[in-house]
């Protein structure tokens, strides 16, 4: 049942209220919307081949298909979908079964597609600053050479030449090799792949290469061990992608697909694990500590501590209550949080400045006096 | 108290220092007015009758109220003369699992938790809300010329995409549809033409206000503007269409969202209420049949359109008791609104006569209103071997044995089931010695020993202070204490009792009393876990393993264990056989018989039995949590 139009006042004010108009403004517009937003798709077809226009008589179009033009018309709908996707996404998008699972996962990539784009206008913006600033020098010296310090072609007097990075890779590099000769072993046991999902081992991948990144950066960095690595598996896959097959090979980690087991005593061995009973209370220098390195996204409790028993080692929890005050959050932490707290903690031994290193979100502070030891 | 007699003398002397150490620490806690402690979550049962009006009332006032002058004296707030329920009890009766107590309720009826939670809150501090800060565009109430528009678009704090955010607080507000009409127009005399969105928020106050012929207009220009639809205007377009006589081309329309993806079951049950509302059954049954077949759960109200199209239409009578059948394979229960359609379909069957009536169940599995008795609430032989064999399968060894217990401990505790004989009731140790630690619940304790002790306790005789607070400490905590009670009490009926605990609880501490747990040990077989294993697989293993005639002691859901199962119809079949098997606590009071919630003997699930079917149903605006089930009942007998 339709409701008869009031007679509004507006109708008689000398600017005619047309209540309709809008829609014989929108039937003279042709349709040609979604033809660029197929194109920018991508897409083998090219999105050109579209001559059974309207949505009856449409003949059996594949699933890749299908799939496009959900994307396009959600992006229409104004829900959050990436502008542009590749044959391989809209393949993954394709084989997702749940509705909410699609939309998941197209959320996920326009939010990539937004960090990309964001990044890419600021460079854009250094870009233009730092070539105007190059204008401005040689509007004030022309021909001069550009460069701290030069002052009318003379030198400076200094005993150094410039600090380069390359400088501090080769500090650093000196460091780790020490360390591989000389400093305690870390494992990170790589066992957990089965566990996982393609997202979630991108993630720890991630995660892995802060690690390597701080403790190469530490003043006495651990002996890294990725423990358990399999030659065929998804984790050295990713690995080796995220590095590069070169810097791979020349990382100065010692990766093996032996069990941490078989390298070391066991009487040695202490998995760290949140799940533990036992309470690390000192952070001991000839102990081999293990780290499971594991992102679970779908929460799966006692996975490690499962592992330890399996193996029989000694276990151990950081004493994140008894120094903080806990507030919300899980109390496994990042693996880079890990090795940051372990390596402070190697060099230093204080908790407090260790536990630093954990999320200030999660915690409501320190507790004042030291704790009582039972 | 009654006491079994060969322990009589220690019972004695183990209840007077336990009340001693009670009121003591009452006394202490009132005189330095500690009474704020934080409530403790506990499925304390809350009767029906509930009076608000008692609500505040605490254990504390109660056991104040009974203390002599002297020593009130010392504490700092009086205590009401009146306060506390007087039950009488009968002391003498044998106390009996099955027989009935003056709990009607159990922890599985529905509406406890929300009750708890409830309570709980109302004890809880409440903290004020903050409103949150609104930055919506307000609506006008008239439709606008395009400069009015203009303007406020002009003055509005955020002008980008103010069409979009102007017209949902329309959507929000349920604004006369000509006001977004006059929207529309401004915008598309304005850029020239409408955004996909626009349109799809306009669509929406169209199909909610009901305005159909806007609705074939909108449909109309979309088709022709846009190649395909998205989701959501593909149902809202359904939803509009079904309810007038176009209602066919909603199956196009359907038949489209199929090409991208599986459509949700309102698209379906919007389908399906178009055919019935214009009497086509037959493609009503086809829908609901292609529905089932895709594995997606039916809205209630696509069974109610269905039995409303049995009310006008005979037929299809296999076809609406094939739904009832459904909902008892899947412990679905009807809403109150279903349950009436329900009701009146069975009373328009010619040729039969169906007495319906609305009617309850008495505990005994008695309905109120045939005396017809209802299904028992024990599994079949099948079942319980299936349900066996699950838990030990998957809650007990899952994936990874390691997770919850080790391959030695299981092979010990398989053995240690075997060499034992059936038990009659297992005892989850942990969780029935953390009962009512605050002890929050009304405490009766006996008032001249209260008195007695608190009096001797001030004039320091017999007992040093530094002794006295370890003493409290240990009245407060000691765990045993409660397991001893209940084990107790279980031996005194002469059952064959189980306790599982852990390896913790051997080791004698301050809370674990050496020789109150030699005398569980006694009274009961033990088993205890690894510290880091899970008891509760065990527990519910051990209860399984013996026999129908076994239940088991604890106050948790067992929620988590459910979860482990692997599909619905096991989890459906743990639901059940716990709610047969499972004694709750009701309240704990140290020094008073122990008692327990009463076990349903009756399934709450729809039945029949040909003459007549029992169908349980949610009543409106009552909540039900996922663990409990309805208590109302729709009774139809068969009066041929």
């Amino acid at each position: 049942k339709d409701v008869p139009l009031p007679q509004s006042k507006a109708d008689q004010t000398e600017e005619k209220l047309d209540l309709d108009i809008w829609k014989s403004v929108m039937r003279l517009q042709v349709p040609g919307v979604e033809e660029e937003e197929e194109e920018k798709l991508g897409g083998e077809e090219g999105g050109g081949d579209c001559a059974a226009g309207g949505v009856t008589g449409q003949e059996e179009i594949s699933p890749l298909e299908a799939t496009r033009e959900l994307v396009v018309m959600w992006r229409h709908a104004g829900k959050l979908v990436p502008e542009t996707m590749t044959d391989e996404e809209l393949g993954i998008l394709a084989e997702l079964q749940t509705k909410s699972s699609k939309k998941k996962y197209l959320k996920y990539l326009a939010v990539k597609e937004g960090h990309k784009k964001s990044h890419k206008q600021k460079q854009e913006k250094k870009k233009a600053e730092r070539s105007e600033r190059i204008q401005e020098d040689n509007r004030i010296r022309p021909g001069g050479l550009r460069g701290g310090g030069e002052e009318e072609g003379e030198l400076r007097n200094t005993f150094l030449l410039q600090f380069w990075g390359r400088s501090l890779d080769k500090l650093l590099g000196w460091r780790s090799a020490q360390a591989m000769v000389f400093g305690q072993p870390l494992v990170f046991d790589m066992s957990y792949e089965q566990q996982m999902t393609r997202r979630e081992v991108e993630n720890t991948v991630s995660q892995l290469m802060e690690v390597e990144g701080w403790n190469r950066r530490a003043a006495d960095p651990f002996h890294l061990h990725f423990c358990n690595l399999q030659p065929d598996g998804g984790y050295r896959r990713e690995l080796v992608k995220r590095y590069g097959a070169e810097a791979w090979e020349r990382l100065l980690v010692t990766s093996t697909e032996r069990r941490h087991v078989d390298l070391f005593p066991r009487d040695d061995l202490v998995y760290l694990t949140a799940d533990s009973p036992n309470v690390l209370r000192t952070f001991d220098n000839s102990k081999v500590y293990i780290v499971g390195s594991m992102v679970d996204r779908s929460i799966q409790s006692g996975l490690s501590l499962a592992n330890a028993k399996r193996l029989k080692l000694n276990t151990a929890r950081l004493p994140l209550d008894d120094f903080l005050q806990w507030e919300t959050g899980a109390k496994n932490l990042t693996l880079d949080q890990m090795v940051r707290i372990l390596l402070t903690l190697k060099e230093r031994g204080r908790w407090e400045e260790a536990l630093e290193h954990v999320p200030k979100r999660k915690h409501d502070g320190f507790y004042q006096e030291k704790p009582q030891q039972d | 108290m009654r006491l079994s007699d060969h322990r009589h003398a220690f019972f004695c002397r183990h209840e007077t220092a336990h009340l001693t150490v009670y009121s003591s620490s009452i006394l202490l806690l009132t005189m330095s007015s500690l009474l704020i402690l934080k409530t403790r979550i506990c499925l304390k049962y809350i009767s029906p009758l509930f009076n608000p009006s008692t609500a505040g009332f605490t254990p504390l006032n109660n056991v104040i109220s009974k203390l002599s002058v002297s020593s009130r004296l010392l504490c700092t707030k009086g205590g009401s003369r009146h306060a506390g329920n007087n039950r009488k009890e009968d002391r003498q009766r044998e106390f009996n699992i099955r027989e009935r107590l003056p709990f009607p309720k159990s922890v599985f009826a529905a509406g406890t938790a929300k009750r708890t939670a409830e309570y709980q809150k109302k004890r809880a501090e409440e903290e004020p809300d903050f409103p949150r800060k609104n930055k919506r565009v307000e609506p006008p109430d008239h439709p606008l010329t395009a400069s009015e528009w203009k303007s406020l678009k002009l003055t509005s704090p955020n002008p980008d995409r103010f069409d979009v955010r102007m017209i949902s607080s329309m959507l929000a507000d349920g604004t006369d549809i000509n006001v977004a009409k006059s929207l529309l127009a401004y915008v598309a005399m304005d850029t020239g033409t409408l955004s996909y969105e626009l349109l799809l928020r306009y669509l929406t106050l169209c199909v909610g206000s009901g305005h159909h012929s806007e609705v074939f207009d909108m449909y109309d220009i979309m088709r022709s503007r846009f190649r395909t639809l998205d989701t959501g205007a593909s149902s809202l377009f359904i939803k509009g269409f079904s309810r007038t006589e176009r209602w066919k081309e909603a199956l196009t329309i359907l038949e489209n969202i199929k090409r991208a993806i599986t459509p949700s079951p309102r698209n379906y049950g919007d389908t399906i209420a178009g055919a019935v509302l214009h009497g086509d059954g037959d493609t009503a049954w086809a829908l609901y049949a292609e529905l089932m077949e895709k594995g997606l759960i039916p809205n209630q109200e696509t069974w109610q359109a269905l039995f409303q199209c049995g009310l006008s239409h005979q037929g299809h009578e296999d076809g609406l008791q094939a739904i009832l059948l459904h909902m008892r394979d899947n412990q679905i229960y009807p809403e109150e609104t279903l349950a009436k359609d329900i009701k009146a379909w069975f009373d328009s069957l010619p040729e039969q006569k169906w007495i319906g009536s609305w009617s309850t169940v008495d505990p005994r599995g008695v309905c109120r209103s045939c005396q017809a008795e209802l299904e028992s609430i024990q599994l079949s032989r099948e079942e319980y071997t299936q349900l066996k064999d699950r838990v030990m399968g998957d809650v007990i060894q899952g994936r990874d044995v390691f997770n919850k217990t080790t391959p030695e401990e299981l092979e010990s505790f398989k053995n240690f089931v075997k060499r034992k004989p059936a038990f009659d009731v297992v005892i989850d140790g942990l969780n029935v010695a953390n009962i009512g630690i605050k002890g929050n619940q009304s405490q009766t304790v006996d008032s001249n020993e209260v008195v007695e002790t608190s009096s001797r306790m001030i004039n320091g005789n017999r007992m040093h202070l530094s002794s006295f607070s370890s003493v409290i400490a240990k009245g407060l905590n000691t765990y045993v204490n409660k397991l001893l009670e209940v084990v107790s009490e279980l031996e005194r009926q002469g059952l064959v009792i189980l306790v599982l605990g852990r390896k913790h609880m051997q080791r004698p501490s301050r809370s674990w009393d050496r020789h109150d747990m030699s005398l569980v040990q006694q009274k009961a077989h033990c088993f205890f876990t690894d510290n880091i294993s899970e008891d509760d697989p065990f527990l519910l293993y051990a209860t399984l393993h013996s026999g129908n005639h076994c239940n088991f002691v604890s106050r948790d859901l067992m929620r988590d264990h459910k979860a482990c199962l692997p599909d619905g119809a096991t989890r459906r079949l743990f639901f059940k056989w716990q709610r047969g098997h499972q004694l709750v606590l009701s309240s704990y009071t140290p020094g008073k018989r122990v008692r327990f919630q009463r076990i349903l003997s009756y399934d709450t699930i729809v039945q029949t039995n040909g003459g007549s079917w029992h169908i349980p149903y949610d009543e409106n605006g009552a909540e039900r949590c996922t663990y409990e089930v309805p208590q109302k009942w729709l009774c139809l007998t068969n009066a041929k």
